[in-house]
C-alpha cells in the first residue's frame, strides 16, 4: 500500500509534482500514466525517499520508506536499468544489494534464475543488452521478496518477447497479492497489463480509476464496422442517433461509429438487412482517449498546426 | 529463450524474521562492492608497486652517489625517508583515484539510487563506504610502506647507515606514511561526496594536495612561514617522513602536528560530505 497526500516537488520554479494524492492497493497492477515529463519518475523517487518532497507526504505501508527496517522486503524498485556499475558481474551486483539487508547468497542465484540470467551471472554487466539489463534490474527488485514492486517504464527498448515476459510477470506478481506499480507513457501498454490507472499530466492528477472506467469515461468509444453496404448502414446509424464517419485510412466499406454500443449497431444492421463482416471496438480508442486527456498537459508539443484540444469528459482533475 | 516461457512465479523465501537492513550488512555490501570491480585491484597494486619502485630506484641511486657524497650531506642523509617517501608521494596520487571513484562511481553509474533504496539510512551507507575504503587503504598502505622500507634498507646496507625500526622517528615515519595515504583517500572520498563528479573531485583533491602548497610559495616569505604549516598537502609528507632532526623544517609543526592538521581537513571534508548526502536529493 502506497499513499500520497498532497505530494509536491519543486525544482526551482518548475513544479514537477503538484499536489498528488492517491492510494495504490495490493493485489492489482496499477498503471502510472502520463506523457514524458509529467512527473512519473519524480513521483517514484519521492516514494522511495530518494528525493525529498517540497510539500505533502508519501508513505509505504504507513511510514516513509527510509524508516523501513526491511526496505528490500517492503519495496523492490526498478527505476533505471542502466543504473548499474558496468564493471561488476550480474551476480556481484546483486550480492552487493543482498548483503545490505542480510539476504542470503542462494537467494541471488534464485532471482537470477527467475529472470533467466543464470547463464551470464558471472559476466560483467557492461556487455549486457538493454533487455538483459532490464532483467537484471528486475532481479534486483525481486531480491527481498517485496510486497510492493515499482517499475519505471520497464518495457522501454524491449523486443516483443521481452515485453510479453514483463507483462505476464507483473500480472503474476499481482496475482500473488503483491502491489505492482508500473509507469508508462503508452496507454496501449497499460491496456494489456493494468487493472487500475493513475494518469498525471504536468505533475497533476488527471484520473485515478480502473481501466474499464477510464474507457467508459473517455469521450465516447468508437466502434469499427466493416460492411459491403456502408451507405445503408450509415443512414441507419444516423437515424438511430449515432454518429458515423468513413474511415479514410481503412479499407473501403469501413465505418467508425460513436455514440452507439456494439450490440446496438449489430441489431441495427440486422433490422435493416445490412451484412456486417466485422464489428469491434476501435483499437485506437484507448490511446486516443489518453491523448485527449493529457493533450493540455504535454510538456513539449511538436509544432503541429492542428494541436489537439483537451477533451472535457467530466473527469476530476 | 527459455526464460520467456518459464513460470514467472517467484518463490517466497523470506525467513520468519524477515530481511532487515543493518549497518553490518551495509559494511559487507560495501566491501563486496570494492572488491568486485577491477579498478580496485589495479589501483591497489599500483599503490604498492609505485612505493616499492620508488624505494628501489632512490636507494640504488643513493648507494651509487654515497662514495662521492660530502661529509655534511652524509650527516643529513635520511635512509628511512629515502625508502618510504615514495609511498606517500606516489601513494597519494593513486589513492585519490580509489577514494574518489568509491563514491563518484555511484553517481556516474546511477547506482546511488539503488544503493539508497535498499539502504535508505544514508548516514549508515556513507559511513560504511568510508569505513571500508579506509580499512582497505590501511591494509594496502601498510603493506606498501613496510615493504618499501625493508627493501630500501636492504639496498642501503652497503652504506652502513641503513635505518632500523627501533631508531628514533623511523617507525613513526613508516606508519605515518601509510596513514597519510589513508587520509588522502578519505579526503578524496569526502570531496567526491560533495562534488558527485569524478573529474571534479579528483581535480579538487590534486589541487588541494599539490597546487595550493605551490601557490602558497608565491606569498611573501614571512607570510609563507606562517601559512605553510596549515596547508593540507605538500610539506605534510616532508614532516611525516623526515627522521633526521637536522633536516626538520622550522616553520612546520611536528610530524604528528602536521598529520593532525591534514586529519582536521579530512574530517571537515568528510563531515561536509555526510551532511550533503543526507540533505540533498539522491
Amino acid at each position: 500500500m502506497i499513499e500520497a497526500r498532497g505530494l509536491t516537488k519543486r525544482y526551482g520554479s518548475t513544479v514537477a509534482v503538484d499536489g498528488l494524492s492517491f492510494t495504490i492497493r495490493p493485489g492489482v497492477v496499477t498503471g502510472f500514466l502520463g506523457p514524458n515529463g509529467a512527473g512519473k519518475t519524480t513521483t517514484m523517487r519521492l516514494i522511495l525517499g530518494l528525493d525529498y518532497p517540497s510539500a505533502g507526504t508519501v508513505t509505504v505501508n504507513g511510514k516513509p520508506h527510509p524508516q523501513s527496517p526491511s526496505p528490500m522486503h517492503e519495496v523492490g524498485a526498478l527505476l533505471d536499468a542502466k543504473a548499474v556499475h558496468g564493471g561488476r558481474s550480474a551476480f556481484g551486483h546483486l550480492l552487493c544489494l543482498a548483503h545490505t539487508n542480510g539476504i542470503p547468497r542462494r537467494r541471488v542465484d534464485e532471482v537470477l534464475g527467475v529472470v533467466g540470467l543464470s547463464g551470464v551471472a558471472r559476466k560483467r554487466s557492461k556487455g549486457f543488452s538493454l533487455g538483459m539489463r532490464q532483467r537484471l534490474g528486475i532481479a534486483a527488485a525481486l531480491l527481498g521478496d517485496p510486497e510492493i514492486l515499482m517499475f519505471d517504464e520497464p518495457v522501454n527498448g524491449l523486443d516483443p518477447e521481452g515485453i510479453l515476459w514483463i507483462r505476464n510477470f507483473m500480472k503474476s506478481l499481482a496475482a500473488e497479492g503483491r502491489t505492482v506499480f508500473v509507469s508508462s507513457h503508452l496507454m496501449s501498454e497499460m491496456e494489456n497489463t493494468a487493472d487500475h490507472v493513475i494518469v498525471i499530466g504536468r505533475g497533476q492528477l488527471i484520473a485515478d480509476c480502473t481501466i474499464a472506467e477510464f474507457i467508459a469515461r473517455s469521450s465516447g468509444q468508437a466502434i469499427r464496422v466493416r460492411t459491403p453496404q456502408p451507405d445503408a448502414l450509415a443512414r441507419a446509424i444516423a437515424a438511430a442517433g449515432g454518429a458515423s464517419a468513413a474511415v479514410s485510412d481503412g479499407q473501403a466499406g469501413e465505418l467508425e461509429v460513436s455514440g452507439l454500443t456494439e450490440e446496438r449497431i449489430g441489431d441495427l444492421a440486422f433490422a435493416h438487412g445490412v451484412r456486417v463482416h466485422h464489428l469491434s471496438p476501435s483499437r485506437a480508442s484507448l490511446e486516443r482517449a489518453f491523448m485527449e486527456l493529457t493533450a493540455g498537459s504535454v510538456e513539449y508539443h511538436a509544432g503541429l498546426p492542428e494541436t489537439r484540444q483537451p477533451a472535457h469528459i467530466g473527469m476530476e482533475n | 529463450m527459455a526464460a520467456a516461457t518459464a513460470s514467472p512465479c517467484l518463490p517466497r523465501t523470506v525467513p520468519a524474521g524477515g530481511y532487515r537492513a543493518s549497518a553490518a550488512g551495509t559494511v559487507r555490501s560495501e566491501f563486496t562492492k570494492i572488491r568486485s570491480v577491477r579498478s580496485t585491484y589495479w589501483t591497489l597494486f599500483l599503490l604498492v608497486a609505485a612505493g616499492v619502485a620508488w624505494s628501489i630506484a632512490y636507494c640504488v641511486g643513493e648507494v651509487s652517489r654515497w662514495p662521492a657524497m660530502s661529509a655534511q650531506d652524509k650527516v643529513g642523509f635520511d635512509p628511512a625517508q629515502s625508502s618510504i617517501v615514495g609511498v606517500a608521494l606516489l601513494g597519494q596520487l593513486v589513492i585519490v583515484v580509489l577514494g574518489t571513484l568509491s563514491i563518484t562511481s555511484e553517481y556516474s553509474t546511477g547506482m546511488i539510487r539503488t544503493s539508497l533504496t535498499v539502504m535508505p539510512r544514508r548516514g549508515v551507507f556513507y559511513g560504511a563506504k568510508a569505513g571500508v575504503l579506509a580499512a582497505v587503504a590501511l591494509v594496502v598502505a601498510f603493506l606498501a610502506s613496510f615493504a618499501s622500507f625493508f627493501i630500501g634498507q636492504a639496498l642501503l646496507a652497503s652504506t652502513h647507515v641503513s635505518a632500523t625500526l627501533s631508531q628514533p622517528n623511523v617507525l613513526r615515519a613508516v606508519i605515518g606514511s601509510a596513514l597519510y595515504v589513508v587520509l588522502c583517500g578519505l579526503f578524496a572520498f569526502g570531496l567526491g561526496a560533495i562534488l558527485r563528479s569524478t573529474a571534479g573531485a579528483m581535480t579538487a583533491a590534486y589541487g588541494f594536495l599539490f597546487l595550493v602548497p605551490q601557490l602558497a610559495k608565491a606569498l611573501p616569505s614571512s607570510w609563507y612561514a606562517d601559512v605553510d604549516r596549515w596547508l593540507p598537502g605538500g610539506d605534510v609528507v616532508n614532516a611525516i617522513t623526515n627522521t633526521q632532526s637536522v633536516n626538520a623544517s622550522q616553520h612546520l609543526f611536528s610530524a604528528w602536528g602536521e598529520f593532525a592538521v591534514f586529519g582536521a581537513y579530512t574530517l571537515a571534508v568528510l563531515v561536509a560530505g555526510a551532511l550533503l548526502i543526507r540533505r540533498r536529493d539522491a
